[in-house]
């Protein structure tokens, strides 16, 4: 039963939906049980590759290979985890959006007794309810994976990473949803979002290395999504308040572009 | 004077540099089945669209209820139903699961209405949009735009990809509009369906409206061009010498000429003749536009 803007969304993205839960689990559920090999494995090589400032800028850190926590935070949480949370919230937010827009559908929607204001909400509570479903799949994922790989992590700290992963991957399909609102062209809205979030990587990881970067590194999201950081230490309420304060100024800033301008021309 | 259901007032749209529509005044008052002729580009899109608040004028205004377009567009669109010119529907529904759906967004649907229009148009409603033809989809907008029986109707464009039956099919709903009181606007770049359903017309060119007329004042000044075929060559000064006749031109005992307005004095000389056939050509939208580019009203006038 199809009641409102949202549900339909929903309904759309279900299949895209399944398909993305399966990769992601498979993903986690693998990346996990790569662990157990690195056991009895000389890593002292590993280890002192991570010496190098420059992976260590790659991944955010410099970790301990043979800790379950250094482990995932070597490439699932500062490269792939982002990768997989941003690329799906963009993905989302201009298909609910400019994707059918430029089909016309979005047209069609708006000539009922509906306003613009009700319509672009539902668009963002669906791409929200979108990936704290997928923080969830990713999260069980981990779960299954570090339980089956006897890494003993804890489930909570597990839950504090991904919930800062589905905080930034929010923080992109809203800025791809304020671009969309803003301009209505899909190109557009995937390209610049995707190249912010590229640029936004490599700013941070970066300005870990090359010091005169390092008065920039504020400017880039990542460094305040944390990462392997969050996996040690806890989540740290101040870059969630970004994150989120983030969120709100761009779903205003797309709402307010959405009410003004003309639809599908 | 009844309520005026549509207003526009210098209503002007331009898209940064490019023509939409240009200072535009009309009326279409409660009850009317208003026409809205022109040919592609013309603009005709452009101000439906400004009508539902899909784009925003540059200049001026337009209230439909009375009420404006911007402030008040969602209140207005709960009586409207609008047919797209450019149809998109969800092509991975089908027609039920599209109609339920916008019942449900507009808060009210009467499902057996909807399943006796599609009774009538033979739409069917089990099938994916995606798998319909054109004109099976152009249907489902059909549809959509009458099945809440709204105050007002929108149709742009409205008889695109219909055959014939399902074309009388339509008028006859347009009828029953109608005779409901609910008021049309409809949008067309073919003069005979504007003519079949219209008591008043807007010509729009490169968006600025060239005339609104009766339906009927219109076809006064229309050229038309006919032709009769006679058994014998009847005598061609005859012909030359009506009013309102134009061009009279014989081939052997075929005339073929063009009218302004009322055919009664050519039939009428014709009928001292033996006739084997006659053959009137619908007046093509460019002829009219031309007419009303030459000189404006000069054809009504001969006709006077």
């Amino acid at each position: 039963m199809l009641n409102n803007v949202l549900l339909k969304t929903l309904k759309d993205k279900r299949k895209t939906f399944a398909w993305w839960s399966l990769g992601v689990t498979l993903l986690v559920f693998w990346y996990n049980i790569m662990f157990t090999t690195i056991e009895g494995v000389d890593v002292s090589a590993i280890n002192q590759m991570m010496e190098s400032q420059f992976i260590q800028g790659l991944i955010g850190g410099a970790y301990d290979l043979t800790s379950p926590e250094g482990w995932l935070s070597a490439e699932l949480l500062p490269l792939l985890g982002p990768l997989i949370f941003i690329v799906f919230a963009v993905s989302f937010a201009t298909s609910t959006l400019t994707v059918e827009e430029e089909k016309g559908t979005l047209n069609l929607l708006l000539t009922n007794p509906i306003s613009r204001l009700s319509v672009y909400t539902q668009k963002f509570f669906a791409l929200t309810v979108g990936l704290f479903s997928l923080g969830l799949v990713f999260w069980v994922g981990n779960i299954i994976g570090t339980t089956s790989a006897d890494m003993g992590l804890s489930f909570f700290s597990l839950a504090e990473v991904t919930f800062s992963l589905v905080l930034l991957g929010l923080l992109f399909g809203a800025f791809s949803l304020a671009l969309g609102g803003l301009t209505g062209k899909d190109g557009l809205s995937k390209g610049i979002a995707s190249a912010v979030g590229i640029i936004s990587y490599l700013l941070n990881s970066m300005s870990e290395i090359v010091e005169s970067l390092e008065p920039f590194q504020p400017v880039s999201v990542f460094h305040y999504y944390g990462g392997g950081e969050v996996l040690l230490n806890g989540i740290d309420f101040g870059d969630v308040g970004i994150l989120l304060a983030g969120t709100v100024v761009l779903f205003a800033v797309g709402m307010y572009g959405f009410q003004r301008r003309d639809i599908g021309t | 004077m009844r309520q005026p259901i549509i207003e526009a007032r210098g209503l002007t749209k331009f898209y940064g540099k490019n023509r939409g529509i240009i200072d535009l005044d009309f009326d279409v008052s409660e009850g009317e089945v208003f026409g809205y002729l022109g040919p592609n580009g013309a603009g005709k899109t452009t101000t439906i669209r400004t009508l539902l608040d899909l784009i925003r004028p540059t200049d001026g205004e337009a209230k439909v209820f009375g009420k404006d377009v911007r402030l008040d567009g969602e209140e207005i669109r709960a009586d409207i139903g609008y047919l797209p010119g450019e149809l998109a529907l969800f092509g991975d529904m089908t027609g039920e699961e599209i109609f339920k759906y916008l019942g449900n967004v507009r808060g009210g649907l009467n499902w057996n209405y909807v399943e006796e229009l599609a009774d009538r148009l033979e739409a069917d409603l089990s099938k994916t949009v995606a798998d319909l033809s054109s004109g099976n989809k152009q249907k489902l907008g059909l549809i959509q735009a009458f099945m809440n029986k709204p105050r007002l109707l929108i149709l742009d464009e409205p008889t695109n990809g219909l055959d014939p039956l399902m074309q009388q099919e339509f008028f006859q709903l347009i009828e029953e509009a109608r005779a409901n009181g609910q008021t049309v606007f409809a949008s067309s770049h073919i003069l005979p369906v504007v003519e079949r359903i219209c008591d008043r017309v807007a010509i729009i060119r490169k968006g600025e409206l060239v005339t609104v007329e009766e339906i009927d004042d219109l076809k006064e000044g229309m050229l038309r061009s006919i032709e009769i075929q006679f058994a014998d060559r009847p005598p061609e000064e005859k012909f030359k010498e009506l009013p309102g006749v134009e061009e009279v031109n014989f081939e052997d005992s075929r005339l073929r000429c063009k009218v302004v307005g009322r055919l009664d004095d050519l039939i009428k000389e014709a009928a001292n003749y033996e006739v084997v056939n006659v053959i009137s050509h619908e007046p093509n939208l460019e002829e009219i536009f031309l007419k009303y580019y030459e000189g404006e009203g000069e054809g009504v006038e001969a006709n006077a």
